[in-house]
């Protein structure tokens, strides 16, 4: 049997199907944490935000249009807390929380600390882009928008946001040290 | 093939099948990701490669709120937008109808109404602005701030000509008490005239921590309400009168209420 929707499970839940809330919740508590977890070092912080912006889904249910994607929405609500969280902290992002690195396996083989070496790199590469540049290429490519919802997402138009994610990828071959 | 299709096939290692190729002829991005025999799209696919760990029990506060969210206080806050707008104009219309019933300025038939409808439009239009990015719901982007200061330069001019002396010739505008006297009761007139607005947003906020621009846009409504329905209620047009006990009462309660949520938040940080 295919999966159930996000807009079905949320409609489901609006229903009174807390079971619907969970599944989502499941869904997107791992992805929404990655995408906090780039910018937030602290862990407890990045898991806070996320935990808000569930509280924040169910406040704004009456919000939901039929019709909208729920993805999107829900991760406008995570980039809009993520951004109060700062502005609280009178702090910018920062480096990111080495989230990826929990599993690797305690006695590291030269390939995994290549692959670990990589991934630094990259993740370097990405901490350093603008914040506006980091923001859509981070929904883009981890969050897996179009470029029309981050376009929705980060209030901009779509050819911007095609302009800022391809600016980024450039700047990050540069970083990382291919001719470009 | 969409952009996403591309990021799977990256993720998979299928970069060089022609649905790939194809879009990336057409999507700068995609291009980038695919350039130099695909290496970045290779070294962003090896940041996604294993999810964070979740474990449940730390998430179970999350739950909890959610299970509490119950009763009046929940109620308001969980009202569509729209609604939430529609409650805070009616509510401005009956402070202004009440006043208008129980208690209009002596004045209110010698005043000039082309006057009269500027400063209200003035207040009422910069009202409607400032509620309505005060309650904008976080599923929607932030306002860039030069909306703000275009929509400042705009209305700033109209509301200070709002503040020149109007001649009535009616006594009542013309008769002047002790001015810290008057000022101070329309300063408290207006404030208990707006507060019903600045409950309104207290009872509809969704966050659990309000932002302190927030805060201050909160007072800037409740101040602006206050002021339009003095400009109905006081009948005095001397230009200090109106800038100490009219426009005063968004300004102090935006300085008090932003000044007591920064005060609150450092002395929670610091216990």
């Amino acid at each position: 049997m295919a999966e159930p929707t996000d807009e079905a499970l949320f409609d489901a839940y609006r229903a009174g199907d807390e079971r619907a809330f969970q599944q989502l919740f499941d869904r997107y508590a791992p992805l929404l944490l990655r995408l906090v977890g780039r910018d937030v070092r602290r862990s407890a912080e990045a898991e806070e935000i996320v935990q808000d912006a569930f509280l924040h889904l169910h406040r704004s249910a009456a919000d939901f249009r039929q019709g909208a994607r729920l993805r999107p929405w829900l991760m406008t609500i995570a980039l809009n807390l993520k951004r109060e969280h700062f502005r609280r902290r009178s702090r910018r992002p920062e480096a990111p929380l080495e989230l990826d690195g929990r599993q690797d396996p305690v006695a590291a083989s030269p390939r995994i600390l290549e692959r670990r070496h990589a991934r630094t790199q990259i993740d370097r590469a990405l901490s350093s882009l603008p914040e506006n540049q980091r923001e859509v290429i981070v929904l883009h490519w981890f969050g897996g928008l179009s470029f029309r919802e981050v376009a929705g997402a980060v209030g901009a138009s779509v050819s911007a946001v095609k302009v800022r994610a391809h600016r980024g990828y450039t700047a990050m071959r540069e970083s990382l040290g291919e001719p470009v | 093939m969409n952009c996403s299709g591309v990021h799977r096939a990256i993720r998979e290692g299928r970069t060089d099948q022609p649905p790939v190729l194809a879009h990336a002829e057409t999507c700068t991005s995609c291009s980038e990701l695919l350039a130099g025999g695909g290496s970045l799209g290779r070294a962003m696919a090896e940041l996604t490669v294993t999810p964070p760990v979740l474990e449940a029990p730390r998430f179970a506060p999350a739950w909890a709120a959610i299970r509490a969210e119950r009763g009046l206080a929940a109620w308001g806050r969980g009202l569509a937008t729209p609604v939430k707008g529609a409650i805070l104009g009616a509510t401005v219309l009956a402070v202004l109808a009440g006043v208008l019933t129980w208690h209009p300025r002596p004045d209110l038939a010698a005043y000039p109404s082309e006057r009269m409808a500027l400063v209200l439009a003035v207040l009422g239009v910069l009202a409607g602005v400032v509620a309505a990015t005060r309650i904008r719901p976080l599923h929607r982007p932030p306002l860039s701030w030069r909306w703000a200061v275009v929509g400042i330069a705009v209305v700033l001019p109209l509301w200070l000509a709002g503040l020149d002396e109007a001649v009535t010739g009616h006594m009542a505008s013309m008769s002047k008490g002790p001015f810290w006297s008057t000022a101070v009761t329309c300063f408290a007139t207006g404030s208990v005239m707006g507060a019903a607005i600045m409950a309104l947003f207290t009872w509809f906020e969704r966050r659990s921590t309000v932002p302190l621009v927030i805060v201050g846009l909160s007072a800037a409504a409740m101040g602006l309400t206050g002021n339009l329905a003095m400009q109905l209620y006081c009948p005095l047009t001397d230009p200090w009168h109106l800038m100490v006990g009219h426009a005063s009462v968004g300004a102090v309660w935006a300085t008090v209420s932003v000044g007591a949520a920064w005060a609150t938040r450092r002395w929670r940080q610091g216990a």
